[in-house]
């Protein structure tokens, strides 16, 4: 089956936020940031695309201490994604089997 | 276009690494999920049902606070269902462990006069979960050096 390419997700800083949010189950804003090398506002805007796509989910959950943010891919999310990386292997791949 | 996509999915395999590099698991993690595991097992085999609920309770509440510290810690969080592959398996082995080990426990502990294998059920639920944690570490750190 051929995969397709998500323009949401193919943009460089949100293709490793995706890459980021898949590995794990919720990660804070913070280590995004930093796992990024970006500022906050690059990774605000970027994640408020990604939201308004559908594809993570943002939670600030009350408690002790400072309140932090917490971001977390959607099933829709981890669906585009992993569609979109096995485009990319794709395109890697077809050359070579064309070559046969 | 196909250079380009050798650079996404090498900044892919650059990521998933760098969250791999993150998840350093606090040495008292899985030792303190086994005193929890270990306290389940033991008042369900020796405990009357007040204390059965107590340690029910107890475990469900202690592996919650310890799941949100590694949280705080890490500022990340990976559940075992999440992480797929070899990591769930190892996830799913040790709540297979306590699940089995509950049930053994708690039918020696009320249905027989013997003490001391509901002591070693403990002893052994405290080393699986160890030993599996330790394992499910490892896996999932793998898993993530590996790529996209």
């Amino acid at each position: 089956m051929t995969e397709q390419f998500d323009e949401v997700v193919h943009a460089p800083n949100r293709l490793r936020i995706c890459a980021l949010l898949a590995a794990s189950s919720s990660t804070e804003f913070s280590v995004v940031r930093d796992i990024l090398g970006v500022a906050d506002s690059v990774l605000s805007k970027h994640l408020k695309v990604l939201q308004d796509a559908g594809y993570v989910t943002i939670s600030k959950p009350t408690g002790r201490g400072r309140v932090k943010t917490w971001v977390s891919l959607t099933p829709e999310g981890r669906r585009a994604y992993a569609g979109h990386v096995q485009a990319l292997k794709e395109l890697l791949d077809a050359p070579r089997t064309d070559a046969r | 276009m196909e250079s380009n996509s050798t650079e996404h999915l090498s900044a892919i395999a650059e990521t998933r690494a760098a969250v791999a590099d993150r998840l350093i698991t606090p040495w008292w993690y899985h030792p303190a999920l086994g005193v929890l595991a270990a306290g389940y097992l033991l008042a369900l085999g020796l405990g009357s049902i007040a204390i059965m609920l107590a340690g029910g309770v107890l475990f469900i509440v202690g592996a919650g606070a310890l799941a949100s510290a590694y949280r705080r810690l890490t500022g990340i969080w990976i559940s075992g269902f999440d992480a797929g592959g070899t990591a769930s398996r190892w996830a799913k082995a040790i709540g297979g462990m306590v699940g089995v080990s509950a049930v053994a426990s708690y039918f020696i502990g009320h249905y027989t006069d013997l003490r001391w294998p509901v002591w070693c059920i403990a002893v052994l639920g405290f080393a699986a979960c160890l030993l599996l944690g330790n394992r499910f570490d490892t896996a999932l750190r793998a898993q993530l050096r590996a790529g996209a």
